[in-house]
């Protein structure tokens, strides 16, 4: 036998709608005995433990979208997803990093048009989590930095922050999902695009609004650009900025790392 | 980079305590925080939950500060008939060399095939071209980590027409062509014996004694077919009377070895897992009374 072929159309298999395992095809078949068990029922053993344990990292990753749609919605939305889209790694620390987009195409989501939005929510939230440990730029580093060097000041965002923009409230949908407001809120269109911050300063990870100017700010960071450079881009789009009091706020919430 | 915990003495199992637990994060305090070291003696982790930094990387430099630790790998995709995934092997060996394991291991199994990563243990027939893939496979790993490996016996499923050798024939050549020890799982020869219908114990007659260096303990479930149950490896019971059995027949046969109380679903109690210790630890101490001469 080739093991190559073997190992190609038994995972093909695998990704199949659980009705194809009634009756395997031959280039499967053709490999095992039956002796006793059924082969068909052990292909479903197998299917069972791959479906099982992908969706319950989807699970895990979206807790914010299963309480939204229950999670008998969010087990068959996963399973759709999976079939389409396998792990392309073994480690599942950030599995399903495109699932806002499966769920934007998703025909039985469409009623729930900020549910993608939720979901970028998530994969952030994600992979802050998971993010490797870098070394916090602080306000003692920032003490240290001559005057006349701060404007050629080279720091970037760490592996832990993202910022989301987003037309829906994502920040009061969050709230409500997690129980922690009894706000009534009807409409979840936001009037102006909402932008929330996901950091994790330490072990916990943290989403909270920022400003549009804030996003400017972070994003210029985040291009690599020098601390003058993406100053005069933040005040050239928003000229009352206040520029120093962002710079001390971001560096207290340990957003900041630096590349010697 | 440097070590964070023990030098390489310390961190085996202490010669009183060769029983350790599978650290998993909803035990993370019971096993950092609690006073239960004079129970278990090592904890195992699955290292690709910790290729990140965060909170379960922290979790794990506080728990090697107590522990002597080995890394239990599901995703090198051993059996798999391509070159193990460098960057995988990377960060594998990133934690290697920040904690020191004592045993690094894997699974006589496959897991991807081609780009597509299925998380699970997928069955292999025991060929000469299937060990000849799995021999290089190891030796790419070995080489990777400068130190040898242990791999395990699988759970299967499905019985393939065309071996051309038994499971544990196959296994002791693994470990005589490559160098790597053996990891026996003594559920999983229940469970194979069943599914196969081979005899368990003398899977364990046939397997080279000097190979093995560490045991696994798991609980299994009984899968309703059309005509008998089909055992599933699931990791989420107890450990069952039959396979403490076995347990007992392999300690008499290759001594005294590190062996692992796994538990991944379903998890209980952390004292339910203190309870499997104490009853494998019974074992263990039934044995060497029976050999201290008299």
């Amino acid at each position: 036998m080739s093991l190559h072929n073997f190992q190609k159309n038994f995972s093909a298999l695998l990704f199949q709608p659980r009705d194809t395992f009634k009756q395997p095809p031959a280039n499967i078949t053709k490999h095992f005995s039956d002796n006793g068990i059924e082969i068909h029922e052990g292909l479903e053993a197998y299917h069972a433990n791959v479906l099982g344990s992908l969706t319950n990292a989807i699970l895990q990753s979206f807790p914010l979208i299963a309480s939204i749609t229950g999670k008998d919605f969010l087990r068959a939305m996963a399973k759709s997803f999976i079939i389409k889209n396998p792990p392309s790694t073994a480690c599942l620390n950030t599995y399903g990093d495109t699932f806002d987009a499966f769920i934007a195409q998703y025909p039985p989501a469409r009623s729930l048009p900020y549910l993608p939005d939720i979901a970028r929510l998530e994969i952030a939230c994600n992979a802050a989590f998971y993010a490797h440990d870098d070394q916090p730029f602080t306000a003692q580093d920032m003490a240290k930095v001559a005057p006349d060097q701060l404007e050629i000041l080279h720091l970037t965002l760490r592996q832990n922050v993202r910022t989301i923009t987003s037309e829906y409230k994502l920040w009061d949908i969050r709230k409500l999902c997690l129980g922690i407001t009894n706000d009534e809120i009807l409409n979840f269109n936001a009037p102006e695009a909402e932008h929330l911050l996901v950091s994790r300063p330490h072990l916990e990870v943290h989403v909270r609004p920022i400003s549009l100017a804030d996003v400017t700010f972070l994003s210029a960071i985040q291009d690599e650009e020098t601390l003058g450079q993406a100053a005069a881009k933040t005040l050239g789009a928003h000229p009352n900025y206040d520029l120093q009091q962002a710079l001390a706020r971001f560096i207290n919430a340990d957003l900041f790392t630096i590349n010697y | 980079m440097r070590s964070l915990t023990r030098n390489a003495k310390e961190n085996h199992p202490p010669a009183h305590l060769p029983v350790g637990i599978g650290m998993r994060a909803a035990h993370y305090d019971d096993i950092i925080n609690a006073e239960t070291s004079n129970l278990f003696g090592w904890i195992e982790v699955h290292p690709e939950n910790y290729f990140g930094g965060g909170l379960h990387k922290d979790a794990l430099k506080r728990a090697c500060e107590k522990y002597p630790l080995s890394l239990h790998a599901t995703g090198l995709s051993l059996g798999s008939d391509q070159p193990v995934s460098q960057n995988h092997l990377d960060q594998i060996k990133a934690l290697i060399d920040a904690f020191n394991p004592f045993h690094i291991s894997d699974h006589v199994s496959w897991s991807a095939s081609g780009n597509a990563h299925l998380n699970d243990l997928l069955p292999l027939p025991y060929t000469y071209e299937t060990l000849d893939r799995l021999c290089r496979n190891i030796d790419q790993t070995q080489n990777a980590f400068q130190r040898p490996i242990l791999v395990e016996n699988p759970s299967s499923y499905l019985s393939f027409k065309d071996n051309d050798m038994s499971e544990p024939e196959f296994l002791n050549a693994l470990a005589a062509k490559t160098g790597c020890g053996l990891l026996l799982d003594i559920n999983n020869i229940y469970v194979q014996a069943n599914n196969h219908n081979f005899d368990a114990r003398q899977y364990l007659d046939t397997i080279t004694a000097h190979h093995v260096k560490e045991m696994h303990l798991a609980g299994h479930i009984e899968r309703e077919t059309q005509s008998r149950p089909l055992l599933i490896d699931t990791h989420s019971r107890p450990v069952c009377d039959p396979v403490w059995e076995l347990y007992r027949a392999a300690i008499k046969r290759f001594g005294i070895t590190p062996t692992l109380i796994e538990w991944d679903q379903d998890l209980p109690p952390f004292t339910t897992l203190l309870n499997e210790v104490a009853r494998a630890n019974a074992i263990i101490q039934d044995i060497e009374a029976q050999n201290v001469p008299a």
